[in-house]
């Protein structure tokens, strides 16, 4: 990828904001997407790019974001069938090479590994982060 | 073989009443408990109360390669979720998932899966009943829909017969392309008049579809 690139960011959460206003800050280009309006209150002000407020699960609402076009796809609805909608989505119709998924449930990492979809698991990293805390308490 | 039917409410009760009675085996899988509670006194055969898109709730239904499984959710993305895992993780060749949106036809046909639209097949209905009966045949042809070719009979009440094409008041978007006349065909210019009896075959944009059909057949 180019020093800066075109970034496609869907739902506009805790996560996807920050993510969103530190890719602008980073000086990429980033399409925000989300249903809910009134999640871009959530955007900070480092962010500089655009927003769609449409349903990322309607092809159109993709399109309207130029999806085609991204260098990096963020999955980050709340919802892991969606994100795993997303992702293939991105990849199998957009030609997208780089789409990220977040996993809410630990149980589903396996099914978006059997589909070589990257893909990471908040629950998962927060528990690593804990049993590093708790192997620092034994010693 | 068995068909797998996953979510879908009253759509699942009834498909799957009917395929019992066309003699397959049926297995249910649905994520609402009373649902499952209530269809398991109506219906004797396995009925799984889980949500299909997990791998452990497909394992317990017995999922097998030779089955077919048919997704009915309200979600196209659980649809998509549910058939693929079926597809790739178990093997079962055969899957059908109902998708909602139209436009997501294309998304699952790029995933190999078949899929069915009942907002379409409902839309299908509607505009066959729609046209009137002089108009024996409609079909959008390039992938976008925006080519229709209709095929229209003339009868003594339509406002062209004995005209000639050139006199016929037709949309800017639509040409005349063909006659059959007394099973011989005609490429008309416009000189040429239409006749009583004859199959007019138009061409136009769909969005004059029904003008042409109005400057035609004299109907709306």
């Amino acid at each position: 990828m180019a020093k800066t690139g075109y970034f496609v960011v869907i739902g506009c959460g805790r996560l996807g904001s920050r993510v969103a206003g530190y890719l602008s800050e980073q000086g990429h280009s980033v399409v925000v997407i989300d249903a809910r309006e009134e999640t871009f209150e959530r955007l900070p002000a480092e962010f500089t790019g655009f927003t769609i407020h449409g349903d990322a699960s309607e092809i159109e609402t993709l399109k309207q974001a130029k999806m085609e076009r991204a260098d990096v796809v963020m999955a980050l609805t709340s919802d892991d069938n969606t994100n795993f909608m997303l992702a293939q989505i991105a990849r199998k119709m957009f030609g997208v090479t780089r789409v990220i998924s977040y996993v809410h449930n630990p149980e589903n990492m396996e099914l978006f590994k059997d589909f070589s979809i990257e893909a990471f698991c908040p629950v998962l990293l927060a528990f690593e982060t804990l049993k590093g805390l708790l192997e620092e308490m034994k010693s | 073989m068995k068909v797998i039917v996953v979510g879908g409410e009253r759509l699942a009760y009834h498909f799957a009443k009917l395929l019992i009675a066309k003699g397959y085996r049926v297995t249910i899988i649905n994520k609402d408990l009373n649902f499952c509670k209530e269809l398991s006194k109506k219906l004797r055969i396995p009925i799984i109360h889980g949500d299909g898109s997990k791998r452990q709730i497909l394992e317990e239904a017995e999922i097998m390669p030779n089955d077919v499984l048919v997704s009915l959710t309200p979600k196209d993305q659980d649809n998509l979720v549910i058939t693929m895992l079926a597809k790739e993780t178990f093997g079962t060749k055969r899957v059908v998932a109902r998708v909602n949106d139209p436009e997501n036809k294309e998304v699952f046909r790029a995933l190999g899966i078949t899929s069915v639209s009942p907002t379409e097949l409902i839309a299908e209905v509607v505009s066959q009943l729609t046209i009137v009966d002089d108009i024996k045949s409609y079909f959008p042809i390039s992938k976008e829909g925006e080519l229709t070719v209709l095929e229209i009979a003339v009868d003594e009440s339509s406002p062209v017969a004995n005209k000639k094409l050139k006199d016929i008041d037709l949309p800017q978007e639509s040409i005349v392309g063909a006659i059959f006349r007394k099973g011989s065909l005609i490429i008309p210019r416009g000189e040429t008049s239409v006749h009583v009896g004859d199959r007019l075959f138009v061409f136009c944009h769909s969005r004059v579809q029904s003008e042409v059909m109005k400057a035609i057949t004299g109907e709306v």
